[in-house]
């Protein structure tokens, strides 16, 4: 009796195809996750390796040394670059912090004659490739003397339409009634801005400051054109990473070293931002 | 504390008209609830009073003071969204501060208004939390307590019951009353139940389709209804309606005779009853009364009847109303002939 109670209660194994399945969606997933984290591993490895060792396909360096790293951040003016595009980032993320998101709560919000128009246009600027862009924003600048300045690279950056139009469908996703609630509360349009709307788009802001960090940090298009021809003083880490190449050589140990060093501002900010930007790209309906 | 008054108001969005030549006034310190179906106009209507919406045409006075082109916080006056609209990045005490800072109020004073709202709505120890580590009730509580620190001239209620529970409803309906009744403050408050309307309003306005159908008393809804629309909406379970043929001793033809489920009597009723004949359906046990469906032809009809009247399903029987509690109404215009 007492078995055949221990029999009926047991609760049945997953059959056997249900766990291969399982183990094989694993296996695959982390086979994918490798596939990623390869280059990552090879720029670590060949930053530890010495430059006639970087011709071969070993992963693992024979004498790893962190030469090339020190080499990067005493001979070369690394620090500089990398302060550069710090200011460069910040300053370009601080401004479509607050441009785009006044712009997308206006877009959202406001209504005034010609928004639908007006809104096209900044969708449509998307649509324009930088390169086609290049000659007419070169003119620009060099007519405002602002070639070779951290003035004209942030001009031109001073608001992306990617991050208008994201927090412009973040607030559109907010309900009214906060905005009908603070209007009641006698807040005017720019206290409601504010003190309501932008804490209630923090995912959104999150989402901005990671996307506009991570491009302005990673430009090289602009920062070659606008800063790459005059100081190197002005240069920033992409223009500085391309210094490790030589017509015919190229320093691939302090190239490795320098790109390692040069995304790890970008890792902190997204580990920091991550969960917020996550909320913020889903409810804004836009892909990151 | 002021009157609130509707000068033929209306309401237009494109080609649809929301309100319509609305004419209402609320007396001082008044409880007039706003009721109807889904998309009558009541909202509509609160939210011009608000200043959320533009009126199209029309006049809205609140006091003596026209305030059709004032900003909705210029108007003094405080809404309880049926969302809430708690700001959820503040906490409880700084939901209720807003309101007051923006209008410069000292802090001393934002302290005292704000420690008596939570006394009084029996929130204290909420005071310091954020709306997601409250419940329902709590968040509605906090909504109240945000019109009341206010102290304005006018409460304005949209729906606010309609995301709590049953149970809960009823205490807060309660609750919402008596802090009415102790601060005296006008409340315009709009639902769709109408039993919120009935048990809330010191009188209720009925809308359909944006037109004001019937403002009264509750009682004067519940008893003299001044058309089909208003005798169906008012009342759970809602009014018979029949031609008025199909009652013996009701009326006369191209007239509707209307009698409430509660007013049905098994049998034939004193001499002066009108009655019908009808068989019993389906019979509902409620515990202390018993709901009746009843099917004559065509017709299905509704009976209230105490539990001890035995009504076996499937067998014809005749039913009465007393002649006082039988209504008519033109079936042409639906407007009451006699009530």
């Amino acid at each position: 009796m007492a078995v055949d109670v221990a029999s009926t209660s047991a609760i049945p194994r997953r059959p056997l195809s249900y766990r291969a399945r399982r183990l094989l969606v694993y296996v695959l997933l982390v086979l994918v996750s490798a596939l990623f984290f390869v280059p990552f591993l090879w720029t670590i490895s060949t930053a530890l390796k010495s430059l006639p060792e970087t011709t071969g396909f070993d992963l693992v360096p024979d004498n790893p040394s962190l030469r090339a790293f020190r080499e990067v951040l005493t001979d070369f003016n690394f620090a500089r670059f990398a302060l550069n595009s710090f200011i460069l980032a910040g300053a370009i993320t601080v401004a479509n912090l607050v441009l785009a998101s006044l712009g997308g709560y206006a877009f959202a919000r406001l209504r005034f004659p010609g928004r639908e128009v007006l809104f096209m246009l900044v969708l449509a600027t998307l649509m324009i490739p930088d390169q086609l862009r290049l000659v007419p924003v070169f003119q620009m600048l060099t007519n405002w003397g602002l070639v070779g300045s951290f003035f004209g690279f942030i001009a031109i950056h001073l608001v992306l339409p990617t991050e208008l139009f994201l927090m412009r469908q973040y607030f559109l996703t907010i309900p009214k009634d906060f905005e009908e609630a603070a209007k009641l509360d006698n807040a005017g349009f720019l206290k409601t801005y504010w003190k309501v709307m932008l804490p209630l788009a923090a995912p959104a802001l999150a989402a901005v400051t990671i996307l506009t960090f991570q491009g302005m940090w990673n430009d090289f298009f602009w920062s070659l054109i606008i800063l790459g021809f005059g100081d190197p003083d002005v240069y920033t880490i992409q223009l500085g990473l391309a210094q490790f190449r030589f017509q015919y050589q190229t320093l691939w140990p302090q190239l490795m070293a320098a790109s390692a060093l040069a995304i790890l501002p970008i890792a902190l900010i997204y580990v920091f931002f991550q969960r917020y930007f996550v909320a913020g790209v889903v409810a804004s309906g836009v892909k990151g | 504390m002021a009157t609130v008054t509707f000068e033929n108001v209306t309401k237009r969005f494109d080609d649809t008209v929301a309100v319509d030549e609305l004419t209402l006034e609320i007396s001082d310190g008044e409880f007039l609830v706003l009721v109807g179906p889904s998309g009558c106009g009541k909202s509509t209507a609160l939210r011009m009073l608000a200043g959320l919406e533009e009126t199209t045409s029309g006049r809205i006075l609140i006091g003596d003071r026209v305030v059709n082109n004032l900003a909705p916080g210029a108007r003094d006056v405080a809404m309880v969204f049926q969302s809430y609209a708690l700001y959820p990045h503040m906490t409880v005490y700084d939901n209720l501060a807003f309101g007051l800072r923006n209008v410069r109020t000292p802090k001393d004073e934002i302290n005292r208004r704000v420690s008596k709202a939570a006394e009084v709505l029996d929130m204290t120890e909420l005071i310091k939390r954020k709306p997601k580590q409250l419940s329902g009730g709590q968040r509605q509580r906090v909504a109240l307590g945000r019109a009341i620190v206010r102290q304005p001239k006018a409460f304005l209620m949209d729906e606010p019951l309609s995301n709590l529970d049953a149970a809960l409803r009823v205490n807060t309906r309660a609750e919402i009353l008596k802090l009415q009744r102790d601060l005296k403050v006008t409340t315009v408050y709009v639902t769709h139940d109408q039993v919120e309307a009935m048990t809330m309003g010191d009188r209720i306005a009925v809308m359909k389709q944006g037109v004001l159908q019937q403002a009264g008393t509750p009682e004067q809804l519940y008893t003299k209804p001044t058309n089909v629309f208003v005798a169906r909406f008012i009342g759970s379970p809602a009014m018979n309606l029949v031609p008025a043929g199909f009652v013996k001793g009701a009326g006369t033809g191209g007239q509707l005779a209307g009698f409430r489920p509660e007013h049905v009597v098994l049998g034939g009723g004193n001499g002066d009853a009108a009655y019908f004949q009808a068989t019993v359906e389906v019979v509902e046990y409620l515990g202390d009364e018993q709901l009746v469906h009843l099917a004559a032809g065509d017709e299905k009809l509704l009976a209230k009847l105490p539990v001890e009247d035995r009504v076996p399903t499937g067998v014809e029987q005749r039913f009465s109303i007393p002649r006082d509690k039988l209504h008519l109404f033109d079936a042409e215009t639906e407007l009451a002939v006699r009530a």
